[in-house]
C-alpha cells in the first residue's frame, strides 16, 4: 500500500499515516494499513503510546458516563476517528438508550467507516466536516437534526485539539463552539502535552510530522485556557489517569506517563 | 462451609485471571465488569471438567468470548493458557474429577483454539470493514466529484450571475444564460474579450495572466468594468476570474464571472449627481463647486485669469417672506437660469451654495468681459422683471469678486476672497459689486484680531481713561473735560477713542465698557474738584447710540454720581443726533429723563440745517458740530466754499435758537479763529491741548 492507488481520489489518503489509524492499531483494532502500523512502532520507540492510547480511551469512557449521570443525552464527538472499541455512542447507549451522539471527523475513511458501523443506529450519526470550522460543523448540525443546540449537550474533544496548530487559533474555535452550547453544556477534553515527559514527546512530534496531522502538545497553561468559559468539574485538569479512576491505585505511580492532560468542563 | 471455601478458591482464579489480562488489551468496561464476565466463563470451564461426559467444545467458546470482548492483545492468550492451565490443575475443587490434568489440557487447547479462530474471523472481518470504509470513501470522493459537477451546471444555468467559459486562448467555449442577457448572443469560438469596453480589455488580461503564471488563485477585479452588448450599449460590472483545471492541475479553461451592477451604477451615478448638484435649481452645489474650483486651480495656464464672482441676492428674503415659499422657489429658479445665460459663452461653472447665495467660476477667455462689465450684465439680467402668478418682481444683486492669475493656491481662500470682497460691498450699503482687496482684507482681519483681544485688554489694565479740554473760544477758559477711551497696546501702541469703541460695538462691549468710562471719569471729577477746592469745568462724557439707547442708562448715570457725589449739572453728556432722527423712542425717553435730572445734553454729530429741528422740540442747550464737516472745513477754509458757508448758517441757526454750539478736532490756531468768526462758543482739539492722563490736566487746571 506504498503507493498511490490509481483507483482512489486524492483526498483519500493511503500513502500517509493517519493519526486515526494510529490509535486505533494502538487500541488493538485492525481498522488500519502498513504505513500507519509503522508509524505507530516508531511512536511506540518514543512513548508509551499504547498506554497513553488506553488511558485516553478510558478517560473517554468515563467522561461520558460522568455527562450521563450530570443528565446529558446528547454528544457532539469531534474528530472522533476510526470507531474502535469503547465509542461514545456504545458506552452512552448502554448507561440509556435514549442517548444521541453526533461523530464529526473530515478524515474520508474514518467516516466511512463510522457509516458503516452505524447504519441502522437511529441515535447516531456521522458527518464530514472540519472540526476547525465551527460555523460549518454546527449548520451542519443543525440540518442533520440529531441533536438540539437549544439543550445542554456533551461537547467532546478528546485527543484531538493538539492536531490544531496555534495559527489556526484552537482558543478562538472552542470559543466558537462554546457561545453556541445551551447553558450547561459540558465539554470533555483531552490533549497531548510536553509536560510530563518533554523530550520524549518531542521525538513523538517528529513522528506525527510524518502523518496527516502533526501534533501540537501543549503546556497545562495553554490548554486550561482551552476551557475559558468553562467551570471545570473535579479534579481539574489532570493527567488522564488521574481524572476520576475507578479506584485509587489506578493512576499508579506514573501518571505523567499517560502525557495527556484531561478535564472536564460545564459551560457558565 | 465447604461450598463458601470452594468458591472462595474459584473467585480468587477469576481474581488472578482478570489481574493476568488487565494490562493486556484495552477493554471498554469497568474492572468490576471485567472480573464478573470472567467469573462468568471460569463458571462454564469448571461446569465442563465436572459434567459426566466432558467435551472441551466449551474451551472453544470461552476463547471466542475474550475476543468478543475485546481481550485481544499480543498477551492475552498466553496470560489466559497460564492463568488457566496452572489454576484449574491445581484447584482444590476440582481435585475429585476423573483425568483432571488431561482433560485441563484439552479444554485449555480449546480455548486457544478458539481464541485463535475468533481473532482471525475479527481481523479480517476489520480488515474487510476497513476494504469497505476505503470503497465507501472512494465512493463518496466519486459521487461528491459528481454532485459539485451537477452543482456546477446548476449553478451555470440557472445562475443570476454571467459566466463566462473560454479556452486558454481567449475563445469562447459557452456562456450562460445571464450573461446573454447582459450582453446578448455570442456565439462560441469569438474572442472573450469581445464582450468588454476596449479601454477594459488591458486589465483583465493581466488578471488572467497572473493567474496562468500562478501568481494569484483566483481574485474579484477591484474595478468596474465596462462590457458592450450587440447594439454597443454600456453595462457595468465587477468581475471575477478564475481557471479550470485538469486532473494533474494543468489549466484547461477561463471562468469569467460578470456580476452586472448597471443599476446600481446608475443609481450611484444618481446620487452622486444629488449629494453634488442643488436639488431645486440643479446647478452644482457648494462642494461640487469648490472641487471644480480646486481641479481648475491646478491645472490651470499660467496666462489664465480666473475669476470667481460670489453672488448674494438683495431683498430675496422679503420675496420669500411676502409671498410664498414657492414664488420664492421659482425666483431662485430663474436666477439660476439668468445667471447661466450671462455666462454661457464662456468656460464658467455658475452653483447656488444656499438659500439666496450663487457662485460662479469663470476660466476667462480673451472673449470674457471685464469684471464691470459681467457685473453690470449680471445686474441686467437680473433687473428684468420676473412675471410670477400676475406679480410683477424685480431682484437685485451684490457681488463680490476675487481674481487669480495662473494655477496654485488654495480654493478656499480664493472664495473667501470673493466673500471677503462681498461683504465690504455689503457693508458700503451703495455699491452693487467690488473686488476683492487683499489690503483692505488684512487690514479687516487685523481688527477683528483687535476686537478678540479687547475684552482680555480690559480684563488686565490695558485700557484706561485720557482727558481732553475743551475751551471757550472767545478767551480760551477752559469749560469742559472730555473723558476719552484709552488702549495701551503691546504691540500696537496707543489706540485712541474712537477706534476703541468701534473695537467694542463688534465685541459687544460696548455697553460696559460705556458704563465704566461715565463711572471712572465721574470719579475723576469728584477727586479733582476736591483737590481743586468744588471749582472744575464740566465733565463731558460722549455717549455711543447703543449706550443713548440703553434702558439702564438714567440707573447707571445716577448711580454713578450718588457714588461720587458729583451734581447733576457737573455732567455733560452726548448724546448722538442719529438716536433721536429714529424716532420716538428709549433715546428719547432718556434724554428727557437725565434733563429732568439736570444733566446738561450736548447734541452730537449736527450736520444738517434740518438737525435745528430738535432744538425747537427739545430741552437741549449744546450741539456738537459732525466730524465730517469740521474735517472739509479744514480742508477748504476758504470763505467762498459751499461747506463754509454751510458751516455759518447752520451755526447762526444753532445760535437763532439759543443754543451754543462745540466744534472738536481743531488743529490749528487759524481755524480756530475762523470758528470763531463763524459763531461757534467751544473748541477743543490740538490747537489747545491734545488728551493726556489725569495728571496732565491737573496740572493744566492748577495753572490756569
Amino acid at each position: 500500500m506504498g503507493e498511490k492507488l490509481a483507483w482512489v481520489p486524492d483526498e483519500v489518503n493511503l500513502v500517509v499515516p493517519s493519526s486515526a489509524r494510529i490509535y486505533d492499531y494502538l487500541l488493538g483494532g485492525a481498522h488500519n494499513f502498513k504505513v500507519d502500523r509503522e508509524a505507530a512502532e516508531r511512536l511506540l520507540a518514543a512513548v508509551p503510546a499504547r498506554d497513553m492510547a488506553w488511558l485516553n480511551r478510558g478517560f473517554l469512557r468515563r467522561a461520558v458516563l460522568f455527562l450521563v449521570d450530570a443528565g446529558i443525552r446528547q454528544f457532539l464527538d469531534l474528530g472522533s476517528g476510526i470507531p474502535t472499541v469503547g465509542n461514545v455512542h456504545e458506552v452512552a447507549q448502554e448507561a440509556d438508550p435514549a442517548c444521541r451522539v453526533l461523530y464529526v471527523d473530515i478524515e474520508p475513511i474514518a467516516v466511512a467507516h463510522s457509516k458503516l458501523l452505524l447504519a441502522g443506529n437511529d441515535n447516531a450519526s456521522v458527518i464530514r466536516v472540519d472540526l476547525c470550522k465551527p460555523e460549518m460543523v454546527l449548520n451542519s448540525l443543525e440540518r442533520h437534526r440529531l441533536l438540539d443546540l437549544a439543550q445542554p449537550l456533551g461537547l467532546l474533544m478528546v485527543g484531538v485539539m493538539q492536531f490544531v496548530p496555534d495559527s489556526d487559533d484552537p482558543w478562538g474555535i472552542v470559543a466558537d463552539y462554546r457561545e453556541k452550547l445551551a447553558p450547561g453544556s459540558y465539554l470533555a477534553m483531552s490533549h497531548f502535552t510536553p509536560d510530563g515527559m518533554p523530550e520524549r514527546m518531542a521525538q513523538a512530534v517528529e513522528v506525527f510530522k510524518t502523518t496527516q496531522e502533526p501534533a501540537h502538545p501543549r503546556t497545562h497553561a495553554q490548554v486550561m485556557r482551552l476551557f475559558n468559559g468553562f467551570e471545570l468539574v473535579e479534579p481539574g485538569l489532570v493527567y488522564t489517569s488521574q481524572w476520576r479512576p475507578e479506584s485509587p491505585e489506578d493512576p499508579g505511580e506514573h501518571p505523567h506517563h499517560s502525557n495527556l492532560y484531561a478535564a472536564v468542563g460545564r459551560k457558565l | 462451609m465447604r461450598a463458601g471455601v470452594r468458591q472462595s478458591d474459584r473467585a480468587g482464579l477469576a481474581r488472578q485471571w482478570a489481574s493476568a489480562l488487565r494490562t493486556t488489551a484495552y477493554v471498554p468496561t469497568s474492572r468490576r465488569e471485567i472480573e464478573r464476565l470472567l467469573r462468568e466463563l471460569l463458571d462454564r470451564l469448571f461446569g465442563s471438567l465436572t459434567v459426566e461426559e466432558f467435551s472441551p467444545g466449551t474451551g472453544r467458546e470461552v476463547g471466542q468470548q475474550l475476543v468478543t470482548c475485546y481481550f485481544t492483545g499480543e498477551q492475552s492468550l498466553s496470560r489466559t493458557v497460564e492463568v488457566l492451565a496452572g489454576g484449574l490443575a491445581a484447584n482444590s475443587e476440582l481435585q475429585s474429577v476423573e483425568g483432571l490434568a488431561g482433560k485441563v489440557t484439552s479444554l485449555v487447547g480449546a480455548v486457544a483454539a478458539g481464541y485463535a479462530a475468533a481473532l482471525r474471523a475479527q481481523t479480517l472481518d476489520q480488515q474487510e470493514e476497513v476494504k469497505q470504509a476505503l470503497l465507501q470513501a472512494c465512493q463518496d470522493a466519486e459521487r461528491g466529484w459528481q454532485v459539485s459537477e451537477a452543482k456546477f451546471r446548476q449553478l451555470f444555468t440557472s445562475s443570476a450571475v454571467g459566466i463566462a467559459i473560454s479556452d486558454l486562448d481567449d475563445k469562447l467555449v459557452e456562456t450562460n444564460q445571464a450573461l446573454r442577457g447582459i450582453v446578448g448572443d455570442l456565439a462560441a469560438g469569438h474572442s472573450l474579450y469581445e464582450l468588454f469596453h476596449p479601454d477594459d480589455v488591458t486589465p483583465l488580461k493581466n488578471a488572467y495572466q497572473e493567474l496562468v503564471d500562478g501568481r494569484s488563485t483566483g481574485s474579484r477585479l477591484p474595478q468596474r468594468m465596462r462590457l458592450i452588448d450587440q447594439d454597443g450599449e454600456l453595462a457595468w460590472a465587477y468581475l471575477a476570474v478564475s481557471l479550470l483545471r485538469d486532473a494533474d492541475g494543468a489549466p484547461t479553461d477561463q471562468v469569467t464571472i460578470v456580476e452586472d451592477v448597471t443599476e446600481l451604477h446608475l443609481l450611484g451615478q444618481e446620487l452622486r449627481h444629488q449629494s453634488l448638484h442643488d436639488s431645486l435649481t440643479s446647478l452644482p452645489n457648494q462642494q461640487f463647486f469648490m472641487s471644480t474650483l480646486e481641479s481648475v486651480l491646478e491645472r490651470a495656464h499660467p496666462a489664465t485669469q480666473i475669476t470667481v464672482l460670489k453672488i448674494n441676492l438683495t431683498g430675496f428674503a422679503v420675496v420669500n417672506d411676502g409671498f410664498s415659499r414657492e414664488i420664492g422657489d421659482r425666483v431662485l429658479h430663474s436666477v439660476a437660469k439668468r445667471l447661466q445665460r450671462v455666462v454661457s459663452g464662456d468656460k464658467a461653472t455658475v452653483a447656488r451654495f444656499g438659500s439666496d447665495e450663487f457662485a460662479v467660476l469663470i476660466e476667462n477667455s480673451p472673449t470674457t468681459p471685464s469684471v464691470s462689465a459681467l457685473a453690470a450684465r449680471i445686474n441686467s439680467e437680473l433687473a428684468e422683471p420676473m412675471y410670477l402668478d400676475g406679480r410683477r418682481l424685480v431682484v437685485s444683486a451684490r457681488i463680490g469678486v476675487a481674481e487669480q492669475q495662473g494655477p496654485g493656491g488654495q480654493a478656499a481662500l480664493l472664495l473667501r476672497a470673493a466673500e471677503a470682497a462681498l461683504h465690504h460691498v455689503r457693508r458700503s450699503g451703495t455699491r452693487l459689486w467690488g473686488v476683492f482687496d487683499p489690503h483692505r482684507d488684512a487690514d479687516h482681519r487685523a481688527r477683528c484680531r483687535l476686537a478678540a483681544a479687547l475684552p482680555g485688554a480690559w480684563g488686565s489694565g490695558e485700557i484706561s481713561l485720557d482727558y481732553q479740554p475743551l475751551a471757550r473760544l472767545a478767551d480760551g477758559t477752559i469749560v469742559g473735560i472730555q473723558a476719552l477711551l484709552r488702549w495701551d497696546h503691546p504691540h500696537n501702541g496707543v489706540l485712541a477713542h474712537q477706534e476703541c469703541l468701534e473695537l467694542a460695538v463688534r465685541t459687544g462691549l460696548v455697553l460696559p465698557l460705556g458704563h465704566w468710562t461715565l463711572r471712572r471719569a465721574c470719579e475723576q471729577l469728584a477727586s479733582w474738584r476736591q483737590r481743586l477746592g468744588g471749582v472744575t469745568p464740566l465733565l463731558h462724557v460722549e455717549l455711543t447710540p447703543q449706550q443713548s439707547h440703553d434702558p439702564d442708562l438714567v440707573g447707571i448715570v445716577r448711580g454713578a454720581l450718588e457714588q461720587t457725589g458729583l451734581a447733576a449739572d457737573r455732567l455733560q453728556l452726548g448724546i448722538p443726533v442719529s438716536v433721536l432722527d429714529a424716532g420716538p423712542g428709549r433715546g428719547g425717553d432718556n434724554l428727557g429723563m437725565l434733563t429732568d435730572m439736570g444733566v446738561a445734553i450736548a447734541l452730537l454729530g449736527f450736520s444738517a440745517v434740518t438737525d435745528v429741528a430738535h432744538l425747537e422740540d427739545l430741552p437741549v442747550r449744546t450741539v456738537e458740530i459732525a466730524p465730517r464737516v469740521v474735517q472739509r472745513v479744514a480742508r477748504r477754509p476758504s470763505e467762498g466754499s459751499a461747506v463754509a458757508r454751510a458751516a455759518r448758517l447752520l451755526l447762526k441757526l444753532v445760535w437763532s435758537c439759543g443754543a451754543s454750539a462745540i466744534v472738536r478736532g481743531i488743529d490749528t490756531q487759524h481755524e480756530a479763529d475762523w470758528w470763531r468768526s463763524a459763531g461757534a462758543d467751544v473748541g477743543q482739539g490740538a490747537f489747545l491741548a491734545l488728551p493726556g492722563a489725569p495728571d496732565k490736566i491737573i496740572a493744566l487746571l492748577e495753572g490756569r
